[in-house]
């Protein structure tokens, strides 16, 4: 568990996924299992490198019904999600 | 609501090329409607059938089409960027994705169910498959 500034305020971080390195669909098939472990409610960081996240992550999202709090991408090409696992 | 309504339309692949290429972007794509919460098929036919036995050939078999990127696919997965189709075998499963052997590809290459990796849940002839994936997207790989 880690606290962490984003745009909405500060949010309590449970896990983190990282999928850098990784190619499409890995990042987003990473952050499914790793959701499955954890309450609704519970925030997963997700680092991964693959351009399709800046697409794939919010429709995975939408049809998940997990909410998408904050997706960035770094200077060095790294994006960083936040994602709150749903209902 | 939503996520019951995604468990609805799966997903259903047919593996037939034995070409590592063609067999990762069609694992990659049920891998992808698992993440989505879909219910997923792969069905095993032909070359492919090779990938799911116990003592399977060379985990990078390539056609024609294939081999020309070699050396890049090679270099990929040795990087750690791409799965080889046993590591993408053992991420479906454990996804809740189904493996399916095509039972008379079994008999016209000889191979009992025995020489077949536990990753087969069954095997079985396409009539039952395309009852069980009646909801289902198919893909011909």
């Amino acid at each position: 568990m880690k606290e962490i500034e984003t745009e909405g305020g500060r949010i309590i971080v449970d896990e983190t996924v990282d999928a850098v390195g990784l190619f499409c669909p890995m990042p987003v098939v990473k952050l499914k299992l790793e959701m499955e472990k954890l309450e609704p409610g519970n925030i997963v960081e997700l680092l991964a490198d693959d351009a399709g996240v800046l697409e794939d992550l919010p429709a995975w999202c939408r049809e998940t019904g997990n909410i998408l709090l904050s997706l960035k991408k770094n200077e060095e090409g790294v994006f960083t999600a936040y994602v709150k696992k749903g209902q | 609501m939503k996520i019951m309504k995604a468990g609805k339309e799966g997903m259903a692949l047919i593996f037939h090329s034995g070409s590592y290429d063609r067999i990762y972007h069609g694992l990659s794509i049920a891998l992808a409607a698992l993440a989505l919460g879909r219910e997923t098929r792969c069905f095993f036919t032909y070359w492919a059938l090779e990938y799911v036995k116990k003592d399977r050939g060379p985990d990078l078999q390539l056609n024609d089409e294939g081999k020309a990127q070699e050396k890049l696919i090679r270099k990929s997965i040795a990087d750690g960027h791409i799965l080889n189709v046993k590591e993408l075998l053992s991420q479906l499963k454990a996804m809740g994705g189904k493996v399916y052997a095509c039972s008379s590809s079994m008999g016209l290459l000889n191979i009992s169910r025995d020489e077949l990796t536990a990753e087969v849940d069954k095997s079985m002839g396409l009539t039952t498959f395309l009852t069980e994936t009646k909801n289902s997207q198919i893909l011909f790989i």
